[in-house]
């Protein structure tokens, strides 16, 4: 091998390490720059007078080999180049001949370029390409590769990373302020390269010391820094004393350059966070408003659930008691304690139990029972109005039932005592009725002597009117009996036609003096119905009284009966040709009481509670009572009467 | 002497109106009876009576629907509303449509005389 060519060799490898010193450490352009590009490419033309390419590799061994020559030349030196490969993950770089300055001093910067530059540089050769660098080639994997977890700089001294580290520093130093982060970055580089190089001689390199202590400078907090660090050792593993020592040896040591001081986060970045600080501030703030506000939503239901007078239970599908009020605790003679309990353990009285235990069935909004309580000694009783509902989650599972409980003693002793009241005074009114209408029926019988025609008219008229008002008062008796549950019905075998006639015989006086006319159309052989007459009687006194009361003058009132084979009934309906109902008006005809403090509608206004009678009577005969009225046209009402009851139960004594 | 009073009496019950008819003509009035809305309107066309008694629940067309059509053609005739009921939702309207008063059929007959004097007096100026 020509010895002038292994010594232009060994020339072009101290002038390519002379060249990354001086770009590194001088702006571009300057004097010291250029010249030691020149000299590369001086030494590369008198290579290229031999041959017309030149690679530079790196061997296995990690030795730097040109043209197939190991390059002997001092460690220290080829040092720099090797890390350079070893960074860029370079196998071997070519220079072909033809290559200028401007591609040396391009291809030089572009190795140099900071980690984080390399990865936004993606491929290396996609790199030169870019720069125009058409005669340097390198056989080399992408910048991508150099990444912390490959691990690809195997290092003797120092080197790449620190150079990394010096780079980052020299960045700092030339900025007015840092990117958020920057300095933790570099601060975790310098970290790195010391745990690195403290493993193998307990000791730093004077070169990582004084990067070390530079970038000590721009440290918000020295001593912050050198505890971290510190730290960061003794968690590796290393002994305090070889750690204490490392750091008196920093301390101690000195640097020329002191310029250098903590540099601010760079103003936007810092508006920027501290715009998502406030606006993170505002939500959280939000939030904590819709805890708060949810807080005391929930403080104020528990408020208001605890103070109800009303008890309250709650019990899940299992049958186990979820929550109960002070109200319901008073009431069921139970505990908070209880909670959590199956009820059938909590709860002795076995009205209750089935109360609580049931569960409404499906399509049962809320199930409502009254039931009488004994106190222990059997003295007191006590009424409870119970009102229970199925719980649903938005899915429509059951997740429980709610129970409402409510003390209505006092309220069903004042009903008893109106109830009562109301008995006491119809019965008192009989005696001055009754001896009104005799009375007047002795005078008009003539039993007291003779009497003139006019007389005798007023006397009918004031007889006819007696009869409607004892009709009132037997009503009213009717409704507080019915009210109590004591309206007995005596049932027998009983023709309806009799007492359809019966019903229209007594009102035809009355009917008369509208010159109404009364029908009765009876189906031929109907069966006798099981029924108490009196009070069916009484049922068609009320239909046939109101049909009459509203229907005008010559007007027509139908009576009739017929037999439904199919169901088995009875069906008895009167039809008049009155004024009618409004549709909106029909539901409430039946009402009890329906005049007390409402505006009453004219169409029903009078309707009176007999209506409510017939309905209760005909109920308790196991049939039902309904109306069908076109306003203008008239009103029909049908009541039914099964041919067999199949309740047959006799409500009171 | 002067004219006899003509006095119109409308109740769908006869029962009401036979004794009260008689009860007037004994006083010396002239009375004429109808049982509905309707023919209470025919007569009023036709008789022309110097006052009218009105019951105001009747089926059919009731007493405030009767006074609003009699309204509609004669506006002067003094009207007496009659009523079983203190408070009834149609009385206001009667009101409205010009009334002299109301009778409620509980009381003393001879409250109808002072209720009369005040629709007379009416005509007479």
């Amino acid at each position: 091998m020509d010895n002038n060519l292994l010594n232009n060799y060994s020339k072009l490898v101290l002038s390519i390490i002379t060249a990354i010193r001086k770009i590194s450490l001088y702006p571009a352009a300057h004097p010291a720059v250029i010249s030691s590009i020149k000299d590369i490419h001086s030494v590369l033309l008198e290579i290229f007078k031999a041959k017309d390419a030149l690679t530079l590799s790196l061997s296995a061994e990690n030795k730097l080999i040109i043209e197939n020559e190991p390059i002997s030349e001092k460690d220290s030196i080829l040092d720099g180049l090797i890390a350079y490969f070893k960074r860029l993950n370079v196998e071997n770089v070519t220079f072909t001949s033809g290559v200028s300055e401007k591609e040396i001093d391009d291809f030089l910067r572009q190795i140099l370029l900071n980690a984080e530059q390399l990865r936004a540089a993606g491929d290396m050769n996609k790199a030169l390409l870019d720069k125009n660098i058409r005669n340097i080639k390198a056989n080399q994997f992408s910048y991508i590769k150099i990444d912390k977890d490959s691990e690809p700089l195997v290092v003797k001294k120092g080197g790449a990373d620190l150079d990394a580290l010096k780079s980052a520093l020299k960045e700092l130093s030339s900025k007015n302020a840092q990117s958020p982060g920057e300095f933790q970055n570099i601060e975790k580089q310098a970290f790195d390269i010391i745990s690195a190089e403290f493993k193998d001689k307990k000791k730093i390199s004077p070169s990582t010391k004084s990067a070390f202590k530079k970038f000590l400078l721009y440290a918000k907090d020295k001593g912050e820094v050198l505890v971290k660090l510190k730290d960061t050792l003794s968690a590796a593993g290393f002994l305090v004393e070889d750690i204490d020592n490392l750091l008196s040896d920093i301390e101690k040591e000195k640097i020329r350059k002191t310029q250098g001081k903590p540099l601010p986060i760079i103003e936007e970045e810092n508006e920027r966070l501290k715009k998502e600080n406030a606006e993170l501030r505002l939500k959280l703030s939000g939030f904590q408003q819709t805890v708060n506000r949810q807080v005391s939503e929930k403080e104020r239901i528990d408020n208001v659930i605890h103070h109800m007078a009303e008890g309250l239970v709650v019990v899940d599908p299992q049958g186990n008691i979820v929550m109960v009020n002070p109200s319901a605790e008073k009431l069921l003679n139970i505990s908070k304690d209880d909670i959590g309990k199956p009820v059938k353990e909590v709860i002795k009285d076995e009205h209750l139990l089935t109360l609580v235990k049931k569960f409404p069935s499906a399509g049962e909004q809320v199930l409502e029972k009254d039931i009488e309580l004994y106190s222990p000694d059997d003295s007191t009783k006590k009424i409870l109005r119970t009102s229970s509902a199925v719980i649903e989650d938005p899915d429509g599972n059951t997740v429980g039932m709610v129970t409402t409980l409510n003390d209505i003693t006092r309220q069903k002793e004042l009903e008893a005592l109106k109830s009562n009241f109301l008995a006491g005074v119809t019965h008192e009114l009989r005696t001055p009725l009754v001896a009104t209408e005799k009375s007047i029926s002795l005078i008009l019988n003539k039993t007291t002597g003779e009497i003139s025609e006019t007389q005798a008219q007023f006397l009918s008229i004031a007889e006819r009117n007696l009869k409607r008002l004892t009709l009132l008062i037997n009503d009213l008796l009717d409704l507080t009996k019915l009210e109590a549950g004591k309206m007995a019905i005596k049932r027998q075998a009983s023709s309806i036609e009799k007492v359809i006639n019966e019903s229209v015989q007594t009102l035809n006086n009355w009917a008369k003096t509208k010159s109404i006319n009364i029908r009765a159309n009876v189906q031929e052989g109907l069966p006798e119905i099981n029924m108490d007459p009196d009070r069916i009687i009484q049922v068609l006194n009320n239909l046939i009284g109101n049909a009459l009361k509203f229907t005008p003058d010559n007007g027509t009132i139908t009576v009739e009966a017929v037999f439904n084979k199919e169901k088995e009934e009875a069906e008895v309906s009167v039809t008049d040709t009155g004024i009618g109902i409004a549709k909106e008006n029909l539901a409430k005809v039946f009402d009890k009481f329906y005049q007390v403090g409402e505006k009453i509608p004219s169409d029903i206004a009078g309707t009176g509670i007999g209506l409510s009678i017939a309905k209760e009577i005909v109920e308790l005969h196991a049939g039902a009572i309904r109306v069908d009225s076109k306003q203008g046209s008239g009103t029909k009402f049908t009541f039914t009467l099964p041919l067999k009851d199949s309740t047959n139960i006799n409500r009171g004594d | 002497m002067e004219k006899q009073v003509k006095i119109l009496l409308v109740d769908d019950e006869a029962d009401f109106i036979e004794p009260l008819a008689f009860w007037f003509k004994s006083k010396g009035y002239s009375v004429i009876t109808a049982s509905s809305g309707e023919s209470a309107i025919k007569i009023v066309k036709e008789n022309t009576p110097d006052v009218v008694f009105l019951d105001l629940n009747m089926p059919v067309m009731d007493g405030a629907e009767t006074l609003k059509r009699i309204r509609e053609f004669k506006k002067d005739i003094p009207v007496i509303m009659l009523s079983a009921y203190i408070e009834d939702s149609r009385m206001p309207h009667a009101y409205s449509d010009g009334i002299y008063g109301v009778f409620y059929k509980g009381k003393d007959f001879s409250e109808l005389v002072s209720l009369l004097d005040v629709a007379l007096r009416h005509i007479k100026t």
